[in-house]
């Protein structure tokens, strides 16, 4: 890969460009999914090309392909493109300064998931989704499992020759139960997949699938004759599961400094956190502290390079409360006037880089998940993220969860179906009174989070635990 | 492009190799490009080369899918055998069921060449409506051209091009943003002028945006505010798969009138009205699904495998190998009405104007599509039948199936844009009872 890397890049360089980069990327997933006992699909997936990204006359151009024998017309392409870019744009790109740097990095783990026999892998499925089946209520029951290997070489005109490997394993159960139009589903570890992490084999027998299939597949029917949660203004807390979507879509998402800027406002939208609000806006209450960390040791959002050559870093986002930073590529942060502190990545090869959330994790508090309960007069915890929407400058937010229960004289009690909780994002977060302790943290697996034209998805990661928040809108269906 | 014949001699070869009793192989090749400006400038000029190749392979009730994106022999040879240890491996499930031989009507697209150059002028003129105005231009330009061949071990062969243009343009001013967005077969089918005046109208009529409470309302939605309505319809509702679960409204409705009389909905992949896809991605030839007539819920739309169980025949609606969805509608027309949408406001005593939705998600309750999503770029209240005033952006809670029961008009307008796997050509409606439940600052 190296060096078919370097030659692209140099027959960039004699066309002229001012600055290039070279990404070649290959890829390799394998995805389990058993549903209603079938093995619904088994499949393998694998890509291989490269993507070049040209700097003339303060313009950029892109172009890729799956062809790295023929890369002459697709270099010459991307330089035709910037060209194009430079005579229309009336304002020129600038980068903030990188040290080049010529390393080797690989992500750890202990046993290769790819070695593992598919015998090995589809018992886990089957038995998990059996097990879920033994009630008559659940209807659909899926047990799934995914293994993502990528290996990719970065190259630029600066000097860097970057490779970096990655394996990330994930697996998760669904339980769902249908009557009539009531449909009820209960995940484990999360939904949509379940959870994920940079590891191998050894992260899904920590899972404990079979362990957890009877108790969701129970609350999944449970549900079914659970009335919907009262509309009210209280205490919530919420799970692990849920405060990682929270912070995905009310923290991470609102502090892209390309969001910020106007680039996503076609697309998904910019950003209530503008220039003028960076160490000055309370963001959440005094006990709120979180980060952008891309040197997590397991997080999907870990590396030691983005996709532009730049370290990876662990930074403040919000510091007692106050938002701090933005997350930030070359040129974005040259315009504030700083250096990048390294998010840029890209969806394979085929996309270019773009500004996307690392591991952004609240950090946790002093107290255990049972002090907090405990300490709860009335309120109501919901966990397991089920629907999910918030406005284009990631304000407004309306979340819902597979199952919410009733806290009572600090005690889990009744549970509602089809919870949902709304409200603004800083109101929210200023109304945070209590997070848990290191006991109940963990870094959550994302590995759906979709931006950019044309779409890219990205994996990222959300440390949380538990945490409270007062004076909140709820309701349920 | 590689063209017919190379396309069905490397089909044909790769499909020998295969060892397997059933097998499919569909080649999809595609060039994607896409200029994107913000700030008055262009920030993200792109252009893509993509091959995928996926196969599905079944031995008695085993089955297995693979893609891969590289060619060479080595590679192919080593698929062929991670394919053969999973079906070695796997217990008996269902078998992989493929379509029969078809014939094709015989359709020539034209293919267009992704001009950088063109979509820069196309640009550069939005640009400067914007700054005519003193506003901030945002937007961006798509051309795609698609090559797809399907091959299996029962004689089937397909083989299609298809290529499209898509353009959006959002102008933002200090208080407001107004947009507009169209596709079409190519560049010259689309109306940029005709767009980007659209949107900068919504732009500077939007200018100072006022509270305004929540509740319900009778609402105006503008086409693009209808896709996303006919998106989570058709996500949740409408596929045979979703109906087979019982996680669709169909499996509780079917050929019961429950929404307005109105409402017509079909997928058509042959209709010129729209962009023209002639087979699914089983090569199945696309045919014509009445999914609502007259507000009785028909449909839905399948694959082979949805369509063997319940002894019918595919409607030509297979989704990509790698998508578990099941088969999706991907040619969507609601038939439009007979007054325009300027009639429909003036008709209106009281309600609000949407120009379309944001972030739509109807996880929490899919039978009933409840969904939850924003206003955005551009809303209004009206009162005695003229926009009083621009309203801040609104949250809505409603569900879809309540709301196609509540529509009291269709504008004769008719938008195409993108939709799940294909495109949508969709009107105005007016629906009484739309459930606003909170604001936001903007």
């Amino acid at each position: 890969m190296r060096e078919i890397g370097k030659e692209i890049l140099n027959y960039a360089n004699r066309l002229g460009v001012d600055y290039a980069d070279v990404r070649i990327v290959r890829r390799k997933i394998e995805k389990l999914i058993v549903k209603n006992g079938i093995l619904e699909r088994a499949g393998l997936n694998e890509t291989y090309g490269f993507g070049i990204r040209i700097l003339y006359k303060g313009a950029w151009g892109f172009a890729s392909s799956f062809d790295l024998e023929n890369f002459k017309p697709v270099v010459d392409k991307a330089f035709s493109i910037a060209k194009v870019t430079s005579s229309i744009n009336n304002k020129k790109i600038e980068l903030s300064p990188i040290n080049p740097v010529k390393t080797q990095w690989k992500s750890s783990f202990k046993i290769d998931p790819f070695s593992i026999s598919f015998e090995k892998k589809l018992n886990i499925l089957f038995e998990s989704n059996r097990i879920m089946r033994e009630f008559p209520e659940i209807s659909i029951a899926i047990s799934e499992m995914e293994f993502f290997k990528e290996d990719k070489i970065f190259i630029n005109s600066e000097g860097s020759e970057i490779e970096q490997s990655i394996l990330e394993s994930g697996a998760g159960i669904s339980a769902f139960a249908i009557q009539g139009d009531n449909l009820q589903k209960r995940s484990y570890p999360n939904s949509f997949g379940g959870d994920y992490r940079k590891a191998g084999w050894e992260f899904i027998e920590e899972l404990n699938l079979l362990e957890n299939a009877e108790k969701i597949a129970k609350e999944a029917v449970a549900l079914l004759k659970a009335e919907p949660l009262p509309e009210m203004i209280t205490t919530l807390i919420l799970d692990g599961t849920q405060l990682a979507l929270q912070i995905h879509e009310s923290c991470g998402h609102p502090a892209e400094l390309d969001r910020v800027l106007g680039t996503e406002a076609s697309f998904a939208g910019t950003s209530f956190l503008t220039l003028d609000k960076v160490r000055k806006f309370q963001y959440g209450s005094e006990i709120v502290n979180i980060v952008a960390d891309a040197t997590h040791p397991y997080g999907l959002g870990s590396f030691a390079y983005d996709d532009e050559g730049v370290p990876a870093q662990k930074i403040f986002l919000v510091k007692d409360g106050i938002f701090v930073n933005y997350l930030t590529s070359r040129e974005t942060a040259k315009i504030i006037g700083e250096n990048s502190n390294g998010t840029m990545r890209a969806d394979g090869w085929n996309r270019i880089p773009i500004i996307r959330m690392t591991n952004i994790n609240l950090l946790p508090g002093d107290k255990s998940i049972e002090e907090i309960i405990d300490s709860t007069d009335y309120g109501i915890y919901m966990s397991t993220v089920k629907n999910w929407s918030i406005d284009d400058k990631r304000l407004n937010f309306h979340f819902g969860c597979e199952i919410a229960y009733e806290i009572k004289n600090g005690k889990l009690g009744k549970i509602y179906r089809n919870p949902y909780y709304t409200g603004i994002t800083y109101e929210f977060w200023r109304n945070c009174d209590a997070i848990s302790d290191m006991k109940s943290w963990r870094v959550w697996g994302v590995p759906n989070c979709g931006k950019g034209e044309p779409l890219q998805i990205a994996r990222v990661g959300h440390g949380a635990s538990p945490a409270r928040f007062r004076n909140i809108k709820v309701g349920g269906k | 492009m590689w063209g017919k014949e190379k396309t069905y001699s490397f089909l044909e070869n790769l499909l020998k190799k295969l060892p397997f009793e059933r097998k499919e192989i569909v080649l999809l090749i595609s060039s994607i490009e896409l200029t994107r400006f913000a700030n008055n400038i262009i920030h993200q000029n792109v252009a893509e080369e993509n091959l995928s190749i996926y196969i599905r392979v079944g031995e008695g009730k085993k089955k297995v899918m693979a893609s891969i994106s590289k060619i060479d022999e080595e590679s192919i040879n080593n698929l062929i055998c991670s394919l053969n240890l999973i079906i070695k491996n796997q217990p008996e499930g269902e078998e992989l069921i493929l379509p029969e031989k078809k014939i094709y009507p015989d359709i020539k697209n034209e293919i267009f060449i992704p001009s950088p150059e063109k979509r820069g002028r196309i640009v550069k003129d939005i640009i400067r409506k914007g700054e005519s105005k003193n506003l901030n231009t945002y937007g961006s330009i798509k051309e795609e051209i698609d090559e797809l061949s399907i091959i299996n071990s029962y004689g089937l062969f397909a083989y299609g091009t298809f290529s499209y243009a898509h353009g959006k343009t959002i102008y933002i001013s200090d208080s407001s943003s107004g947009y507009q967005e169209y596709a079409g077969k190519d560049l010259d089918s689309i109306d940029f002028e005709y767009l980007s005046e659209i949107a900068l109208k919504k732009c500077l009529e939007g200018r100072n945006p006022e509270d305004l409470e929540p509740g319900k309302y009778t609402v105006i939605l503008e086409p693009l505010a209808v896709a996303e309505i006919m998106e989570q319809v058709s996500y949740f509702g409408f596929s045979a798969k979703a109906v087979q679960e019982k996680r669709s409204f169909l499996s509780l409705y079917q050929e019961q009138r429950i929404f307005s009389p109105l409402v017509n909905i079909y997928d058509d992949g042959l209709d010129p009205k729209g962009i023209i896809i002639p087979f699914d991605f089983e090569g199945v030839p696309k045919k014509h699904v009445d999914l609502v007539k007259e507000g009785v819920v028909l449909g839905p739309v399948y694959d082979t495998e949805t369509a063997i169980k319940e002894g019918k025949e595919s409607t030509g609606h297979a989704t990509l190998p790698t998508d578990s969805n099941g088969p999706l509608p991907t040619n969507l027309f609601f038939l439009p009405g007979d007054k325009k949408l300027e009639d429909l406001i003036s008709s209106l005593e009281k309600g609000i104007l949407v120009t379309r939705f944001h972030y739509v998600n109807s996880f929490l309750d899919p039978i009933n599509i409840l969904a939850t999503g924003m206003t955005r770029d551009g809303t209004f209240l009206i009162e005695n039948g003229k926009i009083k005033k621009p309203v801040k952006n609104l949250r809505f809670t409603q569900s879809f199936v309540e709301a196609l029961k509540n529509i009291e008009a269709v504008s004769s307008e008719n938008v195409i844009v993108p939709f799940l796997y294909g495109f949508c050509s969709v009107p105005g409606l007016k629906i009484k009872e739309f459930n606003f439940t909170g604001v936001t600052e903007f």
